[in-house]
């Protein structure tokens, strides 16, 4: 479980861990042996707890499946009084994937980007115009950012504060286009008399990317179990009020884009021309 | 806003709605709601007895089973 192998650096960090899922107590304890976890697996056998928080998965496992009861898998990172800080979901499809690597979320944990984010400064949540894809589809990545009040980030300009850019990863099967940014306003800085551009309140980032055609990395790309395009980059920021300015940061940013081969994408049976 | 939705209705698949990841469970900034849970052991956990000095890192996975 490599959460486990994470655990030494949360609790570098302060941070407790524990997982929980709508197995019996019986298998989480021989789960735990098998694997060698030390953290609490919490059994939750009737998902009243995953009721309780909204993550029951009952789109794939409806009732009367042999899975219902699961939950879509997730992590919430609280501070010590329990307000969350960040939450870390996947894509939904995603479920097709094994237990043991839903239990690798340490690993997006570390390295991956959450779907929320929020610091003192802003709040930041990343969705996509379309979950699912095809070879040569444009889609949107989309950015959605609520500065805290008082608090600018800045445009692009004339001037030495870094503004906000998204750098994605090059990835061979799609290709980025410039990002859309909205329309700044200008902010006057009275104490070095300067005027700069900034976005205030809540705002949206644009990201097209157009998927790539039948290249030869798409066909591999389509090999897969379940296929999917993951994209990650990083928003850059910098944000300023009237009195304090925060350093220049980054924050991790990813997607998950489902890929269906073209021939797949057909209307529903009953309305297709005959 | 408009750009995002006219591109989601131009282009949305036949696939079944599925909830977008990020309106998934409580959102940030909210308190973790309260739980009460059984480890592997049998004893009874809650937040204030799994957290750190920091904070929790709760995961929900989908079963150790299958």
């Amino acid at each position: 479980m490599e959460l486990e192998s994470q655990l030494e650096g949360f609790r570098k960090r302060g941070l407790g861990v524990a997982a929980l899922s709508y197995d019996s107590i019986e298998v989480l304890k021989d789960f735990a042996s098998r694997r060698h976890i030390t953290f609490p697996l919490l059994s939750d056998p009737e998902s009243k707890v995953i009721r309780a928080y909204g993550l029951l998965n009952d789109i794939d496992y409806p009732v009367g499946n042999f899975a219902h009861g699961v939950p879509f898998p997730g992590t919430f990172v609280t501070d010590g009084k329990g307000v969350i800080q960040s939450k870390y979901f996947e894509k939904a499809y995603a479920e097709r994937r094994t237990a043991a690597s839903i239990l690798a979320l340490g690993g997006t944990l570390s390295g991956g980007a959450p779907t929320e984010f929020r610091n003192e400064q802003f709040i930041l949540r990343t969705s996509v115009s379309n979950a699912t894809v095809a070879p040569g589809h444009r889609v949107t990545l989309v950015l959605d950012l609520e500065m805290a009040k008082s608090l600018h980030a800045y445009a692009p300009g004339d001037h030495r504060y870094r503004p906000l850019t998204l750098k994605l990863d090059p990835n061979p099967l799609v290709t980025p286009h410039d990002l859309v940014r909205p329309k700044s306003e200008p902010y006057n800085f009275k104490p070095l008399n300067e005027t700069v551009p900034v976005y205030t309140g809540r705002f949206r980032l644009l990201q097209d990317v157009t998927v790539a055609g039948p290249t030869r990395e798409m066909q591999e790309a389509l090999k897969a179990e379940a296929p999917s395009i993951e994209l990650a980059g990083e928003l850059s920021y910098q944000v300023c009020s009237e009195t304090v300015c925060y350093a220049p940061a980054k924050v991790p940013v990813r997607w998950t884009l489902r890929l269906i081969p073209l021939d797949r994408e057909r209307a529903p049976e009953a309305s297709r021309k005959r | 806003m408009l750009l995002a939705s006219l591109l989601l209705a131009a282009t949305q698949t036949t696939a079944p709605a599925r909830p977008d990841p990020m309106t998934l469970g409580p959102s940030a900034g909210q308190a973790l709601p309260a739980f009460e849970a059984k480890d592997s052991t049998g004893t009874s956990r809650t937040f204030e007895s799994l957290k750190g000095p920091n904070g929790l890192v709760l995961v929900f996975f989908r079963s150790a089973d299958w």
